[in-house]
Formats: structure tokens, sequence, C-alpha cells
């Protein structure tokens, strides 16, 4: 059986006496496009700046590709790690050639490598211009390129579309997807976007006050839930509407919908045509029963609810 | 699919990362200011002599003692150059190189970047050291590859050049030891304003520090003479006189900067000194740039 391309055990961080990483346990298969997911202060970036040595861990083990010593498993992994940095005053490619060297790369086959990662992010034309002039977009591109110098097995990317505009965000979502699909390179991605994940991701992880919550593949993940129904109602009285949901046992209210309408789970052991039949029973006014299929974010406001 | 490391890139050599850090400083304007000073100098000196020359030469002085303006030759005028880039001018671009090649990159961020890759840190700052010893050596062989043809053409003369060329070395290795020092402070405190600030008030103390003990020293009679009534000249004696044999061992007598109202050779102390402090500093400096956080 292949090595994991990213194995983690037990790792633990603390500031103090907070316990920012409490002993996560989690594994990427070679071939995965992995999300790890968990909300604003979850311990995400912590938990991927100690797989990557930026910061010491207290307790635990990375391995990435079956490597547990940092300096060596580093030549199997690219990162960027939130906004990626560079030095403005010089040019995309001028930034390149430096983390070429630091990637083992001189002469010729750094120079051929750097034309390969910048067309690969579709930046050869402006490789000559000032970093410091580049949109955010471009550098976000650009930390791409620079992650792929080397060719790394494995790249962890965290909140990559961070900033972006919706264009930007498909372009970066696209590359994401055809790095995996085309290069074969393993990706781990942390995100708030879940709808993004979700389009991407094969598996992912849930992480809560620095531990795992949940993990696997994301339809079984979405399978787990399916006793559960989300539906959205539409009333000219959404207020009332919501008192009278509150008031059925095994239905709860998410919050707003689409068109202002209200976003309703109706739990395991309840259908939703007698939930409806009560809700009209209980004087509701109804003008819309609108059915959701179940997604990413449910699966994420349950586990982390 | 599987991975082995026999396919990847191998590690970064040292002299690989050297020469990337070096192609990155000679890119920072603080380095090409830095430069453009000391070349200032290292021309401006030599030609202000010659005009002060030309103009003495016009007008000779009445009285038969004055000094010849022409006895100035290429070793003395070449040693006013070495000198004037002595007093703090190079010191101080260091420190503003230092401060923005170390502090400014945790502060941007940009040191992340290379702690991602396979390359352990005790390697990025050995290169990022050996990096800044070749400004500093470019610091001081600039202004004499300028300086010395130039003043050669001018005054000529060879005489006394090996003591001139001797004291640009003692400038120069005393100028490694100072980017050390500095380096040292900048990685503990990773605040740009803080390595400036905090650098001029380590230099501001040991100063005053200096020429209080200067001052004891060249004071010592009075000195007694007022603790004596007192009965204190036998009790203090002992530490007086330690604060005065402290004297060499001082950072400014180690990076060779001129001591206060002489112009004495070092003594071993001060070598021994230059030693101590520079391993100290670079010892320093690895310990917290292998244990800090870097976001």
């Amino acid at each position: 059986m292949a090595e994991a391309a990213l194995h983690v055990e037990g790792l633990t961080r603390a500031y103090g006496a907070r316990v920012v990483v409490d002993d996560l346990h989690l594994t990427v298969e070679q071939g995965d496009v992995y999300g790890f997911l968990g909300p604003n202060g979850a311990g995400k970036t912590t938990a991927m700046r100690c797989m990557l040595g930026l910061i010491r861990k207290d307790a635990g083990q990375v391995r990435f590709f079956g490597e547990s010593d940092p300096v060596r498993a580093r030549r199997f992994v690219g990162a960027i790690i939130e906004t990626p940095a560079f030095h403005p005053w010089m040019s995309g490619l001028r930034n390149l050639q430096q983390a070429a060297a630091y990637a083992g790369l001189s002469g010729a086959g750094a120079r051929a490598e750097i034309d390969r990662v910048l067309a690969r992010v579709g930046l050869a034309e402006r490789a000559r211009d000032r970093a410091g002039t580049y949109s955010l977009g471009m550098k976000q591109r650009l930390a791409i390129a620079r992650a792929l110098l080397g060719g790394p097995r494995i790249l962890l990317l965290d909140e990559p579309t961070n900033g972006l505009d919706p264009r930007g965000m498909r372009e970066m979502r696209e590359l994401i997807r055809s790095l995996a699909l085309h290069d074969r390179i393993t990706i781990f991605v942390s995100s708030h976007l879940l709808a993004e994940v979700q389009a991407i991701c094969n598996r992912v992880g849930i992480i809560q006050e620095g531990t795992l919550r949940a993990e696997g593949r994301v339809d079984a993940l979405l399978g787990e839930g399916l006793d559960v129904d989300v539906v959205e109602l539409g009333s000219p009285d959404p207020e009332a509407l919501e008192g009278i949901v509150a008031g059925i046992d095994g239905a709860d209210v998410l919050g707003p919908g689409r068109s202002g309408r209200l976003l309703v789970r109706v739990g395991a052991g309840l259908a939703r045509d007698a939930f409806v039949a009560e809700l009209v029973a209980r004087g509701a006014r109804l003008d819309a029963v609108v059915p959701t299929e179940r997604n990413l974010e449910d699966v994420f406001l349950e586990v982390t609810a | 699919m599987s991975a082995s490391l026999s396919t990847l890139p191998p590690s970064p050599t040292l002299g690989a990362l050297v020469g990337a850090e070096v192609a990155k400083l000679a890119s920072r304007s603080s380095v090409r200011l830095g430069l453009l000073a000391v070349a200032m100098i290292a021309v401006g000196v030599p030609l202000l002599a010659l005009l002060a020359t030309q103009a003495v030469s016009a007008t000779p002085p009445a009285g038969s003692d004055a000094p010849d303006p022409t006895a100035l030759s290429m070793p003395t005028v070449v040693g006013f150059v070495i000198s004037l880039r002595g007093l703090f001018v190079f010191r101080a671009t260091v420190l503003a190189v230092v401060a923005v090649s170390f502090a400014g990159e945790f502060v941007a961020r940009t040191l992340r970047e290379d702690l991602v890759r396979p390359v352990s840190r005790a390697t990025v700052l050995a290169a990022k050291w050996l990096a800044l010893q070749v400004y500093v050596a470019a610091g001081m062989l600039l202004p004499l590859v300028l300086a010395v043809p130039l003043a050669g053409v001018f005054f000529g003369g060879t005489e006394g050049f090996a003591v001139t060329l001797r004291s640009a070395a003692l400038q120069w290795v005393g100028d490694v030891g100072w980017a050390t020092l500095v380096m040292a402070l900048s990685i503990g405190l990773r605040s740009v304003v803080g390595t400036v600030g905090g650098v001029f008030l380590v230099w501001v103390l040991e100063q005053l520090f200096v020429w209080a003990v200067w001052g004891i020293e060249q004071l010592r009679v009075v000195v007694d003479g007022v603790l004596k009534p007192m009965g204190l000249d036998q009790a203090l004696k002992p530490i007086l006189d330690g604060l005065v044999a402290l004297r060499p061992w001082m950072p400014s007598a180690a990076f060779g900067l001129t001591w206060p109202g002489t112009g004495e050779t070092l003594v071993w102390q001060s070598y021994a000194a230059f030693v101590v402090i520079t391993g100290a500093s670079y010892l320093a400096a690895l310990t917290i740039f292998q244990r800090i956080d870097v976001d």
C-alpha cells in the first residue's frame, strides 16, 4: 500500500494555557484533494504551520510520504500559507529565481523549471514586471508557481482564494483542480468557502477547537445525513413562521435562506409532509416550501454546532 | 502512484543559497546606497585633497615652517578615506541593511517562504550571514579599489601603504563583528525600528560607559584626591582599576572604533573581545533563529 501523502499523529500546540491544536490526527492519501475546514480560530493555520515546521509543535508527528525528518520531508511539499509574501521591488521572475535556489534548483534546470511553472499558472508574459505591481490574483498565481518549483508531490494551500474576486476564485479553483487531475499532485487545502471545497475536494476534515471532529469522503459525509431534511419555507409573515417552527419538536431554524425564505432543518422521525401539515395546523401562512439538497455547509454546521 | 526522494531536486547547497542571498542583497536599495556612500568618500576625499593642495600651492604661506601641502601621499590620502569611512558611515549602512534583511524579512513574511523549503534553519542563517559579509567586504574593497589608483595618480608615493592596508584590514574585521552583533539584535527584536533603536541604545550606553571609564582613568589623581578624605580611595581602588581594565574588552575597542583621545594599537584583550562578542552574537542569533515561530 502506498504511503500516505500526509499523516499527522497527535499534533498538539499550545500558546500558554490556550491549546490551539489538540491531539490532531489526520491522513491525506496520495491523489486526494483534501479540504481542511473549520470555523475561524479553529486552529487550521496553526496546524498547517506546525506541519511545515514554521512553528514548533509541543507534541505529535508529521510525515509526508512516510518521511518524518522535517527538512527531508519538505522536499515533497509546496506550500502557500495565508497571504503569500514577495520581495515587491523584484520581478516575478527574480522572486522565482530566489525560490528556485531554496528549492535546490540551479543553472539550466532552474531556468527550465521556472519557465514551466510560469506557463503553468499563465504568468509568463508578466514575469519581468515587478511583483509589487501585481494584482492579488496574479500574486496568488505567482505563489502557486513558486510552490510548484521542484515538482512537489503535495501542495498545502491555506485559504488560496482569500481576497480574490469571483473570476479570480474561479481561476484558482480550476487551477487547483487541474493540478490534481493533470499534474497528479495531492492537494491539502484549507478554506472557509464550503461550496468551493465541495466542488473540488474528494475528502474533507473538519477541525474545531484544534481537534478533528469529522473526516471522510465528501459523498460519504453528505450521505450520512440523509435522514435529515433541509427545506426553505416562504411566508408573508416570516417572524410568525419562525416562532411556529421553533415550537415543533424535531425542527430547527438554521437561518435565512434564499429570497427571504427561512432555512429549516427537519430532523429524523419527522416526515416533510407531516411537518408541513403541522405548520398549517398551527396557523402558519406558507407561500413556498422548497426542498434543498444537503451540502457541505449543512455537514459543517452540524459538526461544529 | 508513488513518491521517492530520488526523483525530487536535492536540498540546496550552502553555496547556492549564499549566491541567491547575495543577488537579493545586491537588488536592495539600502545596499546600493551604502556602497554609493563609501564610493563617494573614496572618490571625494582624493579630489578634495587635490583641490586643497592646489589652493595652498597657489598661495604659498609666508612662514618657512608652514606644512608642505605636497607632503600628501597616496597612503596618507587612502588612510583619510578609510578613517572617514570608519566614522560610523559604513556601519550605519550595515545597520540599515541588517534591519531590512533580517527583521524586515520577518515583518514582511518573506522569510516564511524560505523556511518552507527543504533546508535547515541553521543553513538559512549561515547563508544570510555570509551574504551580509560579502556586503561588508565589498564595503571595504570598493573604496580601496577607487581611492588607491585615484590617490596614486594625484599624489603618488607608496611609503606607509602597508600600515594603511593593515588599518583597513582591521576596520574590515571590526565590521564583520559589528554586522554579526547587529544581526543578533535584529533577529532577537524582529522589528526594523527596534533594530535601529536597539543598536543605537546599545551604542549610546556603551559609549557613555567608555567615556566614563576614560574620564576616571584620565582624572584618577583627582578622583583619588576626592575619595581619600572620605577614606574610600582604598575601598574603591579595585572597582576603579577593574573598570579601567575593562576598556579594551568593550565592543568599541573590539570592533576597532577609535578609542577616545588615543591612537593606540589594539591589545590582545580587544582581539579576544572581538572573538567572544562576535561568536556569542552568532550563537545567540542561531539559537533564537532555530526556536522562533515564523508566522
